[in-house]
């Protein structure tokens, strides 16, 4: 699950600043010359700086091949399988199609009629899968393919109003998943 | 090398000119225990430890979003004002007349939230202060737009003198940002951190500030005439680039105070008049201003080449930091024979939350991450982090050195304990916001599903931590306060 990566990144990178900066509290009493200490922590400084670069580009390069918007998407020049149209309201849901096939590439056509929205796709272990805005006078594609059969949830994650956490509907993700791998 | 004297004060500065400063910490400190609070009732309702009924949720959501962009944006002027005075000529009467602006536009916040209802949460995203389905009324709508337009015109009104006063000193903004020294001969005189990080400010919120204020009119009228409507996607860019701008801003008038504090107790001298320094607030600068379409990640309609500048910018604009500000303070500590305070302990802690919050912060302006982070409480994990542990440790460490240095307030074991409180609760509390968005917990959600319900209850007991220690800090602040207000 990509939140899991980005969680180990995260406490990988705090805990490195972390560690630094608590080497520097705890030898920050015992004084030394000023002038060798800055030459020789200024002195390294180019060098992490570049390495930092280098490290941004590569990250930069990993993820910018993959954006998920529509005109950008490798599959946008094939069809999807389906397309399902999703609108927001203060506050509920009309979708389309609320029972879809698994394995499917589904693009959703996501619409508000109100207010801002946002369309975010829950699955029954209350995990996130994808998401975009919902806003009105403005269609957001996004396209997904569920592995799984079972129930998931359109919540609405763009604050909207007193009733904006209600704002629930459910689909329901029929089939056989025989493409797809093992049912649970 | 003599005994350094960290509490030497500033006799640059004159009496009416330091109240206007004391003045403004007295506010922020106020309202950031307020708003802690109202945080903390938040928190504890996700957490059914309280039963907030959703309209009142809602409401201090709007309450503490407002509140701590408002008053981050005060201490941040606070701040900026005290240095950058003993370097230019600033007038007394517009930070007072920006102070009461602000409060002015605090009371009609308050009016419209308690009196009327109101509840857009701070980003009164277009049309929803129109289309509340009845929740509250045009008057309420007015009263919050009308009451954020004051703030924004008390803070204009503080960057154009700060514009006035630098340019009148220093012959221009460019000089400002020591321009002459990094684009051609070096002298070694460029101007002190104070006036560069003024200048770079007082560019990014004129700015900010005054695209804040054209979508506050155009929300205004539409509320007034609904045939005059706006595009919610051109009114979307309007308030992030505001909202951003404006709270970004704060932190890089807050650190002004390390730049100038942290050297006093240390000895040492912070390297300012290079090229590596100057560059990085010009890197900035520029930065500051165009990072904010992070913020619309999701809105796929947009073009593609906003969405990858928002991801690229946001990757970028952390490396000035790192590079000059957080590497600057532990350069400049570094085997300093600091004798540590309060005061120099919370500088340097924020430098601290300043360096680790990016991490978390770039992470979410990755567009695929974005994807399954963008309004679950990461967002709100990451900028607690450089706000709570980063700009307010800043802000309460200047605030301790003033009544040090000014009232004669010595730290206590009170003070120190309340310090390391902080830190662990700062920690705990934010964490518990990066944990529950690893786990797909929306933000601005009133109530919580039963699996997130106990993320809500641990991060309540370590927000009380905070609140305790900040009490702390902030009794503090006000028992000598009086006494840094009369000094000679
Ligand atoms: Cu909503």
């Amino acid at each position: 699950m990509l939140q899991n990566t980005v969680w180990l990144m995260t406490l990988i990178g705090m805990g490195f600043v972390t560690a630094v900066y608590l080497y520097v509290f705890m030898r920050s009493t015992q004084p030394a010359d000023s002038d060798a200490v800055k030459k020789r922590l200024y002195g390294i400084r180019p060098w992490w700086f570049v390495l930092l670069v280098g490290i941004i580009i590569v990250a930069l390069s990993i993820t910018l091949g993959r954006l998920p918007y529509a005109d950008t998407h490798a599959r946008a020049a094939t069809a999807p399988d389906m397309t399902v149209e999703v609108t927001g309201y203060q506050w509920y849901w009309i979708v389309s199609e609320s029972t879809l096939p698994v394995g499917t590439d589904i693009a959703f056509q996501v619409r508000a009629e109100d207010v801002n929205h946002s369309f975010a796709l829950y699955d029954d272990n209350d995990q996130l899968l994808v998401q975009t805005q919902a806003m009105p006078g403005y269609t957001n594609i996004v396209r997904h393919t569920f592995e799984q059969p079972g129930t998931y949830r359109i919540m609405c994650l763009e604050y909207c109003g007193l009733a904006h956490h209600a704002m629930v509907t459910e689909l329901t993700v029929t089939g056989t998943d025989n493409e797809q791998g093992e049912r649970r | 090398m003599s005994t350094p004297n960290p509490y030497q004060p500033d006799t640059s500065i004159s009496r009416p000119q330091r109240q206007v400063v004391l003045a403004y910490m007295a506010v922020t400190g106020l309202v950031l225990l307020l708003m802690m609070v109202a945080g903390l009732l938040m928190r504890m309702s996700q957490g059914e430890w309280l039963n907030l009924s959703p309209d009142w949720f809602y409401k201090l959501l709007t309450l503490h979003g407002t509140g701590m962009v408002g008053i981050a944006g005060v201490a941040g002027a606070g701040i900026m004002w005290y240095f950058l005075r003993q370097y230019v000529e600033l007038s007394l009467a517009i930070a007072w007349t920006t102070l009461i602006l602000v409060l002015i536009g605090v009371v009609l916040i308050l009016g419209s939230i308690f009196i009327g209802n109101f509840a857009s949460a701070w980003t009164f995203l277009y049309p929803l202060p129109a289309r509340p389905m009845g929740a509250w009324g045009n008057g309420a709508a007015t009263a919050f737009l009308g009451g954020l337009l004051l703030v924004g015109v008390g803070f204009l009104l503080f960057y154009l003198d700060s514009a006035r006063a630098i340019i009148k000193r220093y012959g221009g903004l460019g000089k400002g940002l020591g321009w002459p020294q990094l684009f051609g001969h070096n002298d070694g005189n460029a101007p002190p951190p104070a006036v560069i990080a003024s200048t770079m400010v007082t560019i990014v919120n004129s700015l900010g500030v005054t695209g804040g204020a054209i979508i506050l009119v155009m929300s205004l009228i539409n509320l007034h005439v609904p045939s005059f409507t706006v595009d919610p996607l051109y009114a979307k860019n309007l308030i992030y680039f505001f909202g951003h701008v404006f709270i970004n801003a704060t932190i890089y008038m807050a650190v002004i105070a390390v730049y100038h504090l942290l050297p006093r107790y240390t000895g040492r001298p912070w390297p300012s008049s290079n090229k590596a320094f100057l560059a990085a607030w010009t890197a900035s600068t520029i930065m500051v201003v165009i990072v904010y379409p992070h913020h619309l990640l999701m809105d796929f309609a947009q073009p593609v080449w906003l969405h990858v500048t928002g991801q690229v910018i946001s990757y970028t604009s952390g490396l000035p930091v790192l590079a000059v500000t957080a590497y600057g303070a532990i350069v400049n500590v570094h085997r300093s024979g600091i004798r540590w305070d309060l005061a120099a302990g919370l500088l340097f802690l924020g430098t601290f939350g300043w360096a680790a919050g990016i991490i978390p912060a770039m992470i979410d302006a990755t567009v695929v991450v974005n994807l399954i982070m963008h309004n679950t409480l990461w967002v709100p994990g990451h900028f607690h982090f450089y706000l709570l542990l980063g700009m307010m440790a800043m802000a309460l460490g200047f605030m301790t050195w003033l009544v040090r240095t000014y009232g004669g307030l010595a730290d206590g074991a009170l003070a120190r304990a309340a310090g390391w409180l902080y830190v662990l609760g700062g920690i705990g509390f934010v964490g518990m916001f990066l944990v529950s968005g690893r786990d797909s917990v929306p933000r601005r959600y009133a109530e919580h599903l039963e699996s997130w319900v106990s993320h809500g209850q641990i991060a309540s007991v370590f927000a009380l931590l905070v609140i305790l220690a900040t009490t702390v800090f902030v009794v503090r602040f006000l028992a000598g306060l009086g006494r840094a207000a009369r000094a000679v």
